[in-house]
């Protein structure tokens, strides 16, 4: 998975190089002074001080410059990294022909693509580089020990191995201890509290609120001891630089005993030996950081290579992604391009975001679509011994043999949780079947002739044009005021500040349910394709609303909504609102399910 | 605005005193690391002594470190008992974080759960993710920042001390070098603020961007549009990293800038104490002590620079849970509920602000004893809030609820002693809420003493009896999500107020989520209801639960938005 950051070499080289720099300056700040301290109290001439005197304040200034470089080339590298695994783990997971999509629990997308992403660009940050430079800071130190005293040196190696050991070690455990509380007794104290919180308002007036809390206290107690597990290692991670300087310490003192005695040494070299020892466990500080980073980044590792699919970790994009990239790589007039198209600005436009946007592919792309698109009208939807559910075993539609040819009304009635959803998932192609096969009779592809306006979609922090152009990227304004008018929603769009141009989502205008609900549906009435899966497309209306819109899409002759030559499935609570004649197919009765005329 | 403003306002107060006065672990936490801070600073004293003593001997006197067993000695305990005060805070300061984290959820929860529907109007998501992820931050804040906090107010000023007396000329170096950390780090922060405020505006806009278009991607593949959006990722995660790096730029400058003083002191230092030991004029042991003491001084700033944002991010979590706890919920009252087989409720003219005008809007409503009320009005109309002014869970912004008694006695809601008037009530909300336990348990528990017979017949009349059929008796419910479906959850609380004591029974929009058969249900369950001479108050979206109700009452909102005029925030 770290291969998919696509790390650029020579950047994290630079980095590392910095990296080292910094320590490679307070380091040699700290020998160059005891050197020059214990030189001048043998009294030479002045100018033999000179070149020490320079390097010390050369280096006094150095480190902070290096340090600087440091974190910007560090950072750098990270924020590269994570936005390659992040596209190439959306190209991944757009491409997966299976269901894996679909099977994602809400949250888990923002989860893994967010927070799992970034955590393998501190991965970077805390874990590669700081390693990397550690290792380099132990040669460095060794190497500067090595011509003054052997024991010294022994010993350095010594307490250097302890702290550079034991450290991470120790952290390492911590990190895994806390990552199994948090695995373990966390969800349960998180998913306590959300009960109460959600339902206090019941919990309150049932008399059930002490209760729930005093259970929240037990959760909480129980995840307390699991996390103060980690107390111990962590606090030993901390100590073992400290412990380790003992070790250093007395050896270098005898070594600078016997050497100053036998004359094997000048008093310079003397008081580096002396000091120097308490300034070489810098780069080992860093580690058992390093070391909790690196448990957890294992961990989001996994889970995204869980995310990527059995194909193990996305496969690095193309240079062809690339290229688009840094073609489209910010700058004042692309910004200022961005807000001229679409206003307001700076937000992410979804309808934008295909290809086919770009003027110099939309040649190739109309061709493609052609290709995959069938002709409307002409497609004929076909079930044959359907088996649909999100478990093997656990089928909730069995067998089921549907025929809907071009035009075809269809309505689904069922049970709460009898499957009606989970059919309407699979017959878009989005959830692959138990058993059985669900096809076009043409041949032509589910995807992109089947569409499903899933009760769950997402409403876009952007324009209100812009979350209907989803569906259709040359969407004029006409039919999109026409659309609205047909699902009933024009006086809600006159009260918008901005109409068309109205953010909506959390930092723009709040959508209600009953207002999102109609929106989704008039994505349905422009999107207009071969076949249109609608999932509860009238539920948080007022009856009559609701009814008046039900009828519409479920009447043949009613073309208001969908043209008379689209196949409509539509999932509904409400059969007594059916027009005349609308078939019906009952799902969940009988264990079994079967189609009637209304 | 106001939220920057706090953030900003929390930013000058490294430690939280609230926290310190009312969190007892982090009180204990502070008391304890500044106590371990005072030790490691007289050990970090005592190596530095040691070792330029002995340095000292050595060079001078040719006296081998052995040959003097005491300072040795003290030097090695002194770095032992160091590393054993790390260890020690440490280890402790896990402790703390851990039980201050416990402490301020409970509290938290068990506050906002006090205060009612109200808050979840203001920050629902908020307090959540405050509850659950935010108040974790206290640990690096407790842990990292805390511990080295105290330390640069023990060892920076204990080490200055002792330099001073050493060598006054090298205090006073110090001394010069260090009030110039905050004088940069003001300069730097003037200089930079208009444009680091603005690029993290611009990097939070572009992050929100793109995990709104993460979020979106089951939508588009569903709507077969999934190919192409990952250009659009890439280009916004760039144009992130660029406004990132550009804001990082400035806040690197702040760590620059005191590394680059910590180092130019120790270097300042040196060659002074050099060149005076050329001249003779300085002794080699206190110039030695000096010159491990001075990077000592700078080594807890720079850490607490270092942990800057776990403090900040810490510091943050407080103050919003100290906000929350600081919000006074609605006192009970010390009346005693009247009898509601006899009384009447009643909203008079009750209104509550919403964020777009008032939902509901001049709401009217009497609910007799013994009648089945449906409330029904348009989305958002503030029916559910109607609610819960009526069951006194939220103060109206105008107007009022209250109960008639019989003998014509009206009292406000408010003044009523809640648990009197709650245990008169079974409440069911749109998303069942239950207990956790088997079939039997839970459904028993609204009336211990109700028999085998009493149960089924309740099971049977709302469809609870297939579910008993399918699963049995003592079949457990488990967490949501788990265990029964939605459906079958409904049907379990429908039975639950049916066999309950209680003699008025909220519904609030019981047939959302069924289909037609438990609609009948429903629609059997209220006859029955009314027939047991029980008072219902039922929310309906439906026609056909507003035709079996004996009165309807409608509830509408008022939007300000058309006549609010567009003020710039």
């Amino acid at each position: 998975m770290i291969a998919a950051l696509e790390i650029p070499r020579g950047r994290l080289l630079a980095a590392v190089l910095a990296a080292c720099a910094t320590l490679g300056s307070a380091f040699a700040l700290a020998a160059v002074s005891a050197y020059l301290v214990t030189r001048a109290w043998t009294m030479p001439p002045v100018l033999d001080l000179t070149v020490a005197v320079v390097m010390v304040r050369a280096l006094g200034v150095s480190r902070g410059v290096f340090r600087w470089l440091d974190r910007m080339l560090t950072h750098d590298v990270a924020f590269r990294g994570v936005v390659s695994l992040r596209t190439n783990l959306f190209t991944a997971l757009a491409a997966r022909p299976d269901d894996a999509v679909t099977r994602l629990r809400r949250g888990d997308l923002l989860a893994r693509l967010g927070d799992d992403a970034q955590e393998l660009g501190d991965h970077v940050i805390k874990a590669v580089v700081p390693a990397l430079v550690a290792g380099v800071m132990t040669v460095v130190v060794l190497v500067t020990f090595a011509p003054l005293s052997l024991l010294a040196t022994a010993s350095m190696l010594l307490s250097l191995a302890v702290a550079s050991v034991l450290a991470p070690l120790a952290g390492y455990r911590a990190a895994r201890l806390a990552e199994q509380a948090v695995v373990s007794s966390r969800s349960t104290v998180t998913a306590q509290a959300l009960e109460v919180l959600d339902d206090a308002t019941s919990l309150r007036v049932d008399g059930r609120l002490e209760v729930a809390l005093a259970q929240l206290d037990a959760r909480q107690h129980e995840h307390d001891s699991a996390i103060d597990r980690a107390a111990l290692p962590s606090a030993v991670a901390s100590a073992a630089v400290p412990l380790a300087l003992i070790l250093a310490m007395a050896g270098s003192l005898l070594a600078a005993g016997a050497a100053w005695t036998t004359g094997g040494a000048s008093a310079g070299q003397v008081g580096v030996l002396l000091l120097l020892p308490l300034s070489s466990f810098e780069a080992a500080t860093a580690l058992p950081a390093a070391a909790s980073q690196y448990a957890r980044s294992r961990a989001a590792s996994a889970r995204l290579a869980e995310l990527a699919g059995p194909g193990g970790a996305p496969s690095p994009s193309p240079s062809p992604t690339h290229r688009a990239a840094s073609a489209a790589r910010p700058s004042p007039t692309h910004r200022t391009a961005r807000a001229v198209s679409s206003s307001p600005p700076d937000r992410a436009a979804p309808a934008e975001m295909s290809p086919d946007d770009r003027s110099s592919t939309a040649h190739r792309s109309s061709a493609d679509k052609t290709r995959r698109l069938a002709p409307d009208g002409e497609v004929r939807l076909r079930a044959t011994g359907l088996s649909a559910g999100w478990e093997p075993g656990a089928a909730r539609v069995r067998d089921l043999d549907l025929d809907l040819p071009a035009g075809s009304r269809l309505a689904v009635v069922g049970g709460s949780g009898s499957g009606k959803t989970t059919l309407l998932a699979t017959l878009a192609g989005l959830l692959e079947p138990l058993a059985g096969t669900v096809e076009l009779e043409d041949g032509s592809p589910l995807h992109p002739n089947v569409v499903l306006f899933a009760e769950d979609a997402h409403v876009f922090a952007t324009t209100l044009r812009e979350n209907l152009r989803v569906v259709r990227r040359d969407l004029e304004d006409d039919t999109a005021l026409a659309a609205l008018e047909a699902v009933d929603l024009m006086d809600w769009v006159r009260t918008l500040p901005h109409g068309l141009d109205t953010m909506l989502g959390p930092d723009g205008t709040t959508v209600s349910g009953g207002e999102r609900r109609r929106l989704l549906l008039a994505r349905a009435v422009i999107r207009r394709g071969p076949v249109l899966l609608l999932d509860e497309p009238t539920e948080h209306l007022d009856t009559a609303r609701g009814d008046a819109l039900l009828r519409a899409l479920l009447d043949p002759a009613d073309e208001t909504l969908v043209p008379a030559t689209s196949t409509v499935v539509v999932v509904t609570h409400r059969p007594e609102a059916l027009p005349e004649g609308t078939p019906i197919l009952r799902i969940g009765e009988n264990d079994g399910t079967r189609t009637q005329e209304s | 605005m106001p939220r920057e403003r706090r953030a900003r306002r929390a930013r000058r107060a490294p430690l939280d005193p609230r926290l310190v006065r009312e969190v007892r672990a982090a009180r204990h936490h502070v008391m304890r690391t500044v106590a371990l801070g005072l030790v490691q600073s007289l050990c970090v004293i005592v190596t530095a002594l040691s070792v330029a003593r002995l340095g000292a001997q050595l060079l001078t006197e040719q006296r081998l470190p052995q040959d003097a067993p005491l300072l040795l000695t003290a030097l090695l305990a002194a770095l032992a008992v160091r590393a054993g005060a790390v260890l020690l805070e440490q280890r402790t300061a896990h402790h703390a974080a851990t039980a201050a984290i416990g402490d301020l959820r409970g509290r938290l929860v068990a506050h906002a759960a006090a205060l009612g529907p109200r808050r979840s109007a203001g920050r629902g998501a908020d307090l959540t993710s405050l509850a659950t992820t935010g108040v974790e931050r206290l640990r690096p804040y407790l842990v990292g920042y805390v511990p080295q906090l105290m330390l640069s107010l023990t060892v920076t000023p204990l080490c200055l001390f002792t330099i001073g007396i050493l060598d006054p000329l090298s205090a006073v170096i110090a001394l010069i070098t260090l009030p110039l950390v905050p004088l940069f780090m003001i300069l730097v922060g003037t200089m930079t603020v208009g444009r680091s405020e603005a690029l993290l505006a611009d990097m939070r806009t572009l992050w929100s961007q793109l995990l709104d278009l993460v979020d979106g991607l089951p939508t588009l593949r569903a709507l077969g549009r999934e190919r192409g959006p990952e250009k659009m990722v890439r280009e916004l995660g760039d144009r992130h990293r660029i406004s990132a790096m550009g804001s990082l730029k400035f806040a690197f400058l702040s760590s620059m800038v005191l590394e680059l003083l910590a180092t130019l002191c120790v270097a300042l230092v040196a060659v002074s104490i050099g060149m005076r030991l050329v001249y003779g004029e300085m002794d080699l042991a206190p110039a030695l002590a000096v010159l491990v003491l001075a990077p000592e001084i700078y080594l807890p700033l720079r850490n607490v620079g270092s942990q800057y944002h776990s403090s900040t991010d810490g510091l943050a979590a407080v103050t919003a849970a100290f906000e929350v706890l600081d919000e006074q919920p609605l006192p009970d009252g010390s009346v005693s509920c009247p009898d509601l087989s006899t009384a009447t409720l009643a909203l008079r003219g009750v209104s509550v602000r919403s964020r777009e005008g008032h939902a509901p809007h001049a709401a009217e409503l009497v609910l007799r004893p013994g009648r089945v009320l449906a409330l029904v009005g348009p989305s958002g109309a503030g029916k559910t809030t109607a609610v819960q002014v009526l069951l006194g869970l939220l103060e109206a912004d105008d107007g009022r609820a209250e109960v008639r008694g019989p003998d014509g006695v009206v009292t406000d809601v408010r003044e009523l002693s809640r648990r009197s008037y709650w245990d008169q009530v079974a409440l069911l909300p749109q998303r069942p809420v239950l207990p956790p336990g088997s079939l039997r348990t839970v459904l028993s528990a609204v009336r211990p003493e109700a028999t085998l017979e009493e149960l089924e017949q309740v099971a049977a009349s709302t469809g609870l009896d297939a579910v008993i059929a399918a699963r049995g008796w003592d079949a457990e419910l488990g967490r949501a999500g788990r265990g029964l479906s939605l459906g079958e959850r409904q049907r379990l609380s429908l039975a639950r107020a049916l066999l309950s004591p209680a003699q008025l029974v909220v519904l609030d929009e019981p047939t959302a989520h069924l289909d037609g058969a438990t609609e009948t249900i429903v629609l059997d369950l209220l006859r029955t209801l009314r027939a047991q001479g029980r008072t219902v108050l039922v929310i309906a979206h439906r026609s056909r639960l507003v035709e079996v109700a004996d009165d309807v009452a409608r509830v509408d909102s008022r939007s300000l938005v058309e006549d609010r005029p567009e003020v710039p925030a």
